[in-house]
Parts: structure tokens; sequence; C-alpha cells
């Protein structure tokens, strides 16, 4: 649910980014017969693809652990996506594993962001402020 | 780099081309090497937990 409210929040700010001609990419790391349910689910309908090897996650070493799920930010956020109908409806994927923002441009990065925890994000300003 | 409230790394460019001859799949299971993503525009690349 978590990871859907995310999504859901970046969409509305789409028009924000096309503006600021910035491609958005959603990755995931379920496999991917999942990647049709979540667009569904989420109503996002830019680039979606998903790494189940987690190669990249591990190489943007991104947080992997189980106390990363039971973290104050995560009950909070867990709380807003089910008050804003996002029930999480099982795990594609890792859920240990924990994901992050990283802002390229021309090959360099002018961004990163690694989750702490479940339900902690990347705050949506900063992204668009870094892709200004 | 950005201010960042979570764990903050100074990502130097040579980690993106790593990152770039990685591939990621799309929902037909097709491969794609994480550097075209970024290739013609800024990008913000968003890695999710799950699909959950």
């Amino acid at each position: 649910m978590i990871c859907r409210r995310q999504v859901v929040d970046i969409k509305e700010q789409m028009e924000t980014f096309n503006k600021l001609n910035v491609r958005l990419v959603v990755i995931g790391n379920g496999t991917p017969n999942f990647i049709e349910g979540f667009r569904n689910d989420t109503g996002y309908t830019g680039d979606l693809y998903t790494d189940p090897s987690l190669q990249s996650f591990q190489l943007l070493n991104f947080k992997k652990s189980i106390t990363s799920l039971l973290g104050f930010k995560t009950i909070k956020s867990a709380l807003h996506a089910l008050s804003t109908g996002y029930m999480q409806k099982g795990i594609q994927g890792d859920a240990l594993q924990q994901g992050g923002v990283v802002v390229i441009d021309s090959g360099q990065p002018v961004y990163f962001y690694a989750n702490t925890e479940a339900g902690d994000h990347a705050p949506l300003d900063e992204i668009i402020k870094a892709c200004q | 780099m950005g201010k960042n409230k979570g764990k903050q790394m100074n990502l130097e460019k040579q980690l993106i081309q790593k990152l770039g001859q990685l591939n990621v799949l799309n929902q037909d299971n097709i491969e794609t090497p994480m550097a075209l993503l970024w290739e013609n525009q800024k990008t913000v690349l968003i890695f999710v937990r799950h699909f959950g």
C-alpha cells in the first residue's frame, strides 16, 4: 500500500515533470507479471520496469533488513495509505528491500535518496527541485 | 546533491555508468539496459520496494 501511495503521489505531479522535460521511471523488484496490476491500481501510465535480480538496488546500496519495516514512519505511512484507500494486496517483490530515488542528468547523479524504512520516501519537492 | 533525510550517499558518475550496464524488465519480460532510460533527457528513477 505504501509503495502504491508513493507512485500515486508522484503521478499527480506528472504535469510538473513533463513541463521540466524530465522522464519518470518507476522500477520495482517483483516479477514482470505484476506490472499490469500495479498500473491498474495506481493509474500510473509512465515508464515502469522491474529488477527481480535486485542488482540495481544492491549497487545503489539500498537498505535491506527486517528492522526497516518496523519504524514509526512505516506505521504513519501505512495509516495514511489506508486512509486514502490503498490497502496492501500482498507482496509482489522483496518485502525487506527498501528503495529510493536517483535523479540523473547527462549521465551524472544530481540527487540521491535512499529510503530508511517502509514509508520513508524522498520528499517530492526535493525531487522537483533537483529537476529544475 | 540534494539535502536528504534518508540515508545520503555521494554517488559517483562511475556508479551510474555501472548501473547503466544492468538490465531491467518490462511487463513482457523484455530486458532493457538501464543506460537507455536516461540517455536522452534528465530522468528520475524511483525504486519502489515491491508492487504491493
